[in-house]
């Protein structure tokens, strides 16, 4: 009776957190995954040059970057592969997350745990393409425009440092995060939905109810 | 004998000395302390904003001045009826803004009296009106942008000098005719001579009405009720000499029902004089009230509370007070010699420039209508002959009380000698206190005759600092080159630091009409292309747009560049015309168009599409 009542309690938070990871994969489709900014003495405060990368694009101050790299010979890409790929496997993952509470509850921690590693390394893999795209820009450099005396740079991926008059910046963005705590709660919801000896008919029947509900619930 | 009167004075010698001594030097220490203290007060920082703009009429300059309060920085010139190649303004004929000047009047002007517009009794800062007297043309800037919008000739008057805006609506500015001559300016029978206010609608600025008298009309101000505006008079006499013009001890203050003006052009009491409605003053009765005071007043100003209209007596040394609503003469307190302009600090005091004495006077309004002894409330000395005095928001109903200019038409001695055109003086005083302070004084080009200060606050989110981009506008990829017959198109774009396109073909005697777009969208980055041999030189700011025509030269090359100093690479921004013989075949692909490497020139404008 104990086992069944901490069962179904813990069925429920799988089922809020799965969700819930879900959810936050899909919000941040919409949001920033990385920021950049660049001061300079006559780039301040509000007129600091802002980059964000988004999943699928890039936003911010591009214009004058473009119009600014031209001396030192840098060409920001206009796209990236991961624009490509990164939303739908964000997206899939998100779907594969509502889908795992309709299985069987007795794999459901293991496809839980399997599907935020698959994320984690799809994002670390997205991460390090990004660190030698960051590298290219200040290594592959037009050699005739080049203003003498910049030496090639590496933008940081994360962290502050000084490329010519500039001052650059870069940390996570929400969306980042979102990610990031998205996997955090799939591995909650893995744990949580991990079951006790006896699964009770009543314990799994409830979330298959309420499954039904999802398509409405998730988007 | 001699001996015993001089010892005393031997003996009190040393004393007398250093007395003088120690007075001199506390006097000193005291001045110096003074001269601190002014200091702090107008010291601005570099990177620290000034509070108030002033906008002070360039006069003959054909401008409008633009300075910073208290710090006294030139800031910006308007130009409006003179052209100003720098800014690429009116100097090529082939411009919009070249055509709209001359198409009302000559190349320059001489601008009087800036208004400011007004909302419930206070600075809006949407609109600056300008008169210029000489070529009777009234101008509207725009304070988003600080440029002209418009420019119009007003019809039927001789020197537009009195400018103010219809309070409280600011429906109408108006303008007075200040020399006479028979409405239809035909005859030159003096007995003929009338003068005219015109009333301008404030937005087209075209003359909607025009009212017409006998006399001239000088200084104007309006009343805060709507019924009111005032005028001088100084030629009651209608006479066409100095000495005619002064030859009757009382001339008058005019005022005018606009409410009344506007019922008998409503029932048609006017006649059509070059498409504008005139109301003869003798057959509208109540339209223009003449108000006697001393002879030949100059300022006209009505006070923040709207009760007074005060008409400064000029070569009376008197200020005459008049109800404004009543329009009955209640006071002629004497203020001192050549009293000009009167302006308001909210308090009750009226500040009267006194051109003769070089003075600035302070003096209580209501203790002068009582006729209390004590009007007078202070006096300070300027440097010399001041004309207009305004303090900070004196037109509005809402003064702000803390700085007034004195605006003076002699500086002889204030500044380093530049030979014998000497710069106009402006002095800006501290009227916070009792007292009134002298701290700063700042030349100008010639001629301030008014000036009007607003506050930086009004402005901080209504100025915009680069174009919003029209849709007459070149843009990045669309560049070309068209040539119909002997006309060719350019649409060219500019960012740092090119041209595109960085060279065309022409023909000799073409007719090249050239649209630049300015596709930076960071502020302050202006480019301006002159080009050499042709007198072309226009300037555009961010986003904006500019446009000329011209006729294309013998064949040769012909190099344009970039005015503004912009970049690294600058000097390199520069490009060709390349001017081919008659009939010689032309290069319709002519130069290198955008580069479609450069992916991102073609995104949106900062921050639009950033969070």
């Amino acid at each position: 009776m104990k086992t069944t009542a901490l069962n179904r309690s813990r069925s429920v938070l799988s089922w809020i957190l799965t969700l819930l990871a879900s959810a936050l994969l899909l919000a941040s489709l919409k949001l920033p995954l990385w920021h950049m900014r660049l001061e300079a003495p006559q780039y301040r405060d509000q007129e600091a040059l802002r980059i964000a990368v988004y999943p699928n694009s890039f936003r911010g101050d591009l214009r004058e970057l473009a119009t600014l790299d031209q001396y030192i010979g840098v060409h920001i890409p206009a796209t990236l592969p991961q624009f490509r790929w990164l939303p739908p496997v964000l997206a899939i993952g998100a779907a594969l997350g509502v889908l795992a509470l309709v299985v069987r509850r007795s794999i459901r921690p293991r496809l839980l745990v399997l599907l935020s590693c698959v994320l984690a390394t799809a994002l670390v893999f997205a991460a390090l393409q990004a660190m030698g795209q960051i590298r290219d820009i200040g290594h592959n450099r037009d050699q005739k425009t080049i203003l003498a005396g910049i030496k090639d740079f590496t933008p940081p991926f994360l962290g502050s440092t000084k490329i010519a008059q500039f001052t650059v910046s870069s940390r996570f963005g929400l969306g980042a995060w979102l990610i990031g705590s998205a996997l955090a709660l799939q591995l909650g919801a893995a744990w949580s939905s991990r079951s006790q000896k006896q699964p009770h008919r009543a314990a799994t029947a409830k979330p298959a109810a309420v499954a039904e509900l999802e398509p409405s619930t998730s988007h | 004998m001699k001996l015993n009167h001089l010892l005393p004075l031997a003996l009190l010698t040393p004393f007398v000395f250093s007395a003088c001594n120690s007075d001199s030097s506390s006097t000193q220490r005291k001045a110096g302390a003074q001269a601190a203290s002014a200091a702090q007060q107008v010291y601005v920082p570099p990177g620290k904003l000034d509070d108030y703009y002033a906008f002070l009429s360039g006069g003959q300059s054909g401008s409008v001045f633009v300075y910073g309060i208290p710090s006294c920085r030139f800031i910006k010139e308007i130009p409006i009826f003179e052209p100003r190649a720098g800014l690429g303004y009116a100097n090529n004929p082939g411009s919009e803004t070249y055509k709209r000047l001359t198409a009302t009047g000559p190349l320059w002007g001489d601008t009087h009296h800036p208004v400011l517009s007004q909302t419930e009794g206070r600075y809006d800062g949407h609109w600056l009106w300008i008169n210029d007297k000489a070529n009777e043309r009234v101008a509207k800037v725009d304070l988003r942008t600080f440029e002209v919008a418009e420019i119009k000739l007003v019809p039927n008057i001789q020197g537009a000098h009195g400018l103010a805006a219809y309070l409280p609506s600011c429906k109408y500015v108006f303008v007075n005719g200040e020399l006479e001559t028979d409405a239809a300016n035909n005859s030159t029978d003096s007995e003929k001579y009338r003068s005219m206010v015109a009333f301008l609608d404030a937005q087209t600025l075209e003359t909607k009405f025009e009212i017409s008298f006998v006399g001239n009309a000088d200084i104007a101000s309006s009343g805060k009720d709507g019924r009111y505006v005032f005028v001088t008079m100084y030629n009651t006499e209608n006479a066409t000499s100095s000495e005619g013009m002064i030859e009757r001890d009382r001339d008058a203050v005019g005022a005018i029902d606009v409410p009344l003006a506007e019922k008998a052009l409503a029932e048609g009491k006017s006649t059509r004089l070059n498409g504008v409605p005139v109301i003869e003053s003798e057959k509208v009765p109540g339209v223009l009230t003449m108000i006697p005071v001393p002879k030949n007043p100059h300022g006209c100003n009505v006070t923040p509370d709207g009760k007074y209209v005060l008409a400064s007596g000029k070569l009376s040394p008197t200020v005459s007070i008049i109800d404004a609503k009543t329009l009955k003469p209640l006071a002629e307190p004497e203020v001192g010699l050549g009293p000009l302009h009167t302006t308001f600090d909210g308090r009750g005091n009226a500040y009267t420039s006194l051109f003769v004495d070089s003075q600035i006077v302070k003096w209580n309004i209501e203790k002068a209508i009582k006729g209390d002894p004590d009007y007078i409330v202070d006096r300070v000395d300027v440097h010399y002959n001041v004309g207009h005095t305004k303090a900070a928001g004196a037109d509005t109903s809402y003064p702000n009380g803390d700085w007034l200019i004195s605006l003076n038409k002699l500086s002889k001695g204030m500044f380093i000698p530049v030979g014998p055109a000497m710069p106009e003086s402006q002095e800006l005083i501290d009227i916070s206190g009792d007292k009134m302070r002298v701290v700063a004084a700042f030349p100008s080009p010639p001629e301030p005759h008014d000036a009007v200060m607003l506050p930086r606050k009004v402005l901080e989110n209504y100025t915009v600092q680069t174009y919003e981009t029209e849709p007459a506008a070149v843009k990045i990829g669309e560049e070309k080159v068209v040539h119909n017959g002997n006309k060719v198109d350019v649409s060219m774009t500019c960012i740092r630091s090119k041209f595109t396109p960085e060279q065309f073909e022409v023909h000799e005697g073409d007719e090249v009409h050239l649209r630049l777009t300015n596709v930076e969208t960071v502020r302050n980055m202006t480019h301006g292309i002159a080009i050499s041999k042709h007198g072309i030189n226009l300037a555009a700011d961010p986003g904006q747009t500019t446009e000329t025509t011209f006729v294309a030269g013998k064949p040769g090359t012909y190099w344009y560049y970039c005015t503004w100093f912009c970049s690294a690479l600058h000097l390199e921004m520069r490009g060709r015309m390349l001017v081919k013989p008659t009939g010689a075949e032309l290069n319709e692909a002519s130069g290198p168009l955008a580069k479609e490497d450069k992916s991102h020139r073609g995104s949106e404008t900062k921050g639009s599409s950033y969070e």
